[in-house]
């Protein structure tokens, strides 16, 4: 009666149907431990980003901005090119990747690379190789002269010794009054503008805003929410957790059905 | 480049060219210029030029994506002349011609901004069509705060 079950024993209770049932419900019972375990951390961030966008408006989520390096880092990345700076009178017009700065405030965006930038009074002359910008001392844009209004596309930009703004074009050089309205050419020398290396404290002004104001709280959390954040295959990432919410949801009602906690 | 502004304002006021003048764009101008434009116009002054009751106007607007450079004479307060200056875009180029600008000619300024009449447009330059007709509004608007606007 007592001792070890024999071979007939336990061929009987592999043949017994409720053993069989009892070993595959406690299968599933230990894969939706599993399942539930491996996916609990994305469900979480699922589950509170969610809820969190779902309120959005009523958090102000578009108001809020995250300005945490290390979470810009994910959204901007470091400049592949230098700033180039150049003195015009005393501040510096800095040009960093289609943006101008001025003492490293930004004034413009969308520009090309400037040729030089000239104090003028109280403007500030910026030549790109298409467009003469026109900069307040505050760098407020004053005017804007297309290539309609230059006399060629600028290879370079300086000043004459009797003041006047010259230009050198591949068409050849031409000088201007204030107003810029007329270009004529002229054989005169010029002090022409040409970059400099500016205060270690303007370029860091130009890197701070290049890095923007931050990012909007509500993008961020749906971007967490999506997996992008983590990078193309960030959403991949988040359908497999998806996935196993449902998975887990039949292993659920399984194991319920059959009675097992 | 189809005419270089300074022979268009040849045209306009002959050999004789009036040294530029601005117009600043102020508070006051700016909810009109943006109801005009659809956009601010991120400049503070314009230039433009002006004899007796005729201003001439070297205007940008981006059709699709570059801007348009148009040339436009009003006199009067009515349009004398509108012309595409420079082209950038490889679509839309229609616009330059004249049986397009000439619906311009005698246009004014009417109650709410509009012009005072419609004007046709282009299959597949409608971008550059548009571009126009706010520039021709703007031109309008703006001789009309000019010294020179009809008294």
């Amino acid at each position: 009666m007592h001792g070890h079950p024999t071979r007939r024993d336990n061929a009987r209770r592999a043949d017994d149907p409720q053993r069989r049932n009892a070993s595959r419900v406690g299968g599933v019972y230990l894969w939706h431990r599993r399942l539930g375990l491996a996916a609990g951390a994305l469900v979480l961030v699922l589950v509170a980003t969610g809820l969190a966008l779902n309120h959005g408006a009523a958090l102000a989520l578009k108001d809020l901005r995250v300005t945490n390096d290390w979470v810009l880092s994910f959204y901007r990345p470091e400049p592949k090119t230098p700033p180039v700076s150049y003195p015009a009178g005393g501040a510096w017009l800095t040009w960093l990747e289609g943006g101008l700065y001025l003492d490293g405030r930004p004034i413009a965006e969308g520009t090309a690379a400037p040729k030089g930038a000239l104090a003028l009074g109280d403007l500030i002359a910026v030549g790109t190789g298409d467009e003469l910008l026109l900069f307040t001392l505050r760098g407020k844009l004053v005017e804007r002269l297309s290539d309609a209004g230059l006399p060629g596309p600028i290879e370079a930009m300086g000043r004459s010794r009797d003041g006047q703004v010259v230009l050198q074009t591949p068409r050849g050089r031409f000088s201007s009054d204030a107003d810029f309205s007329t270009w004529r050419t002229t054989e005169t020398d010029a002090a022409w503008s040409s970059p400099a290396a500016a205060p270690q404290a303007v370029r860091n002004e130009v890197l701070a805003a290049y890095r923007g104001r931050g990012v909007p709280l509500e993008r961020l959390l749906l971007d967490i929410h999506t997996g992008r954040i983590v990078g193309p295959w960030g959403p991949y990432l988040m359908d497999a957790a998806a996935l196993c919410l449902l998975v887990l949801l039949g292993t659920g009602i399984y194991n319920w059905l059959r009675g097992r906690p | 480049m189809y005419q270089k502004p300074r022979h268009f304002l040849a045209e306009a006021f002959g050999d004789e060219i009036p040294e530029p003048r601005f117009l600043w764009v102020t508070s006051e101008l700016k909810p009109r210029i943006k109801r005009i434009m659809g956009h601010r116009l991120g400049v503070l002054r314009v230039r433009y030029w002006g004899r007796g009751r005729r201003t001439a106007w070297i205007l940008e607007e981006i059709g699709k994506y570059k801007p348009i450079t148009t040339g436009i004479v009003v006199d009067g307060d009515r349009i004398e002349r509108l012309k595409v200056l420079v082209y950038r875009e490889s679509h839309g180029w229609e616009v330059r011609y004249p049986f397009f600008t000439n619906q311009f000619k005698s246009a004014t300024l009417a109650p709410g901004l509009r012009l005072d009449r419609h004007i046709d447009g282009i299959s597949g330059a409608t971008l550059s069509v548009n571009a126009l007709t706010r520039l021709a509004k703007l031109a309008l608007f703006f001789h009309a705060r000019t010294p020179h606007a009809q008294r």
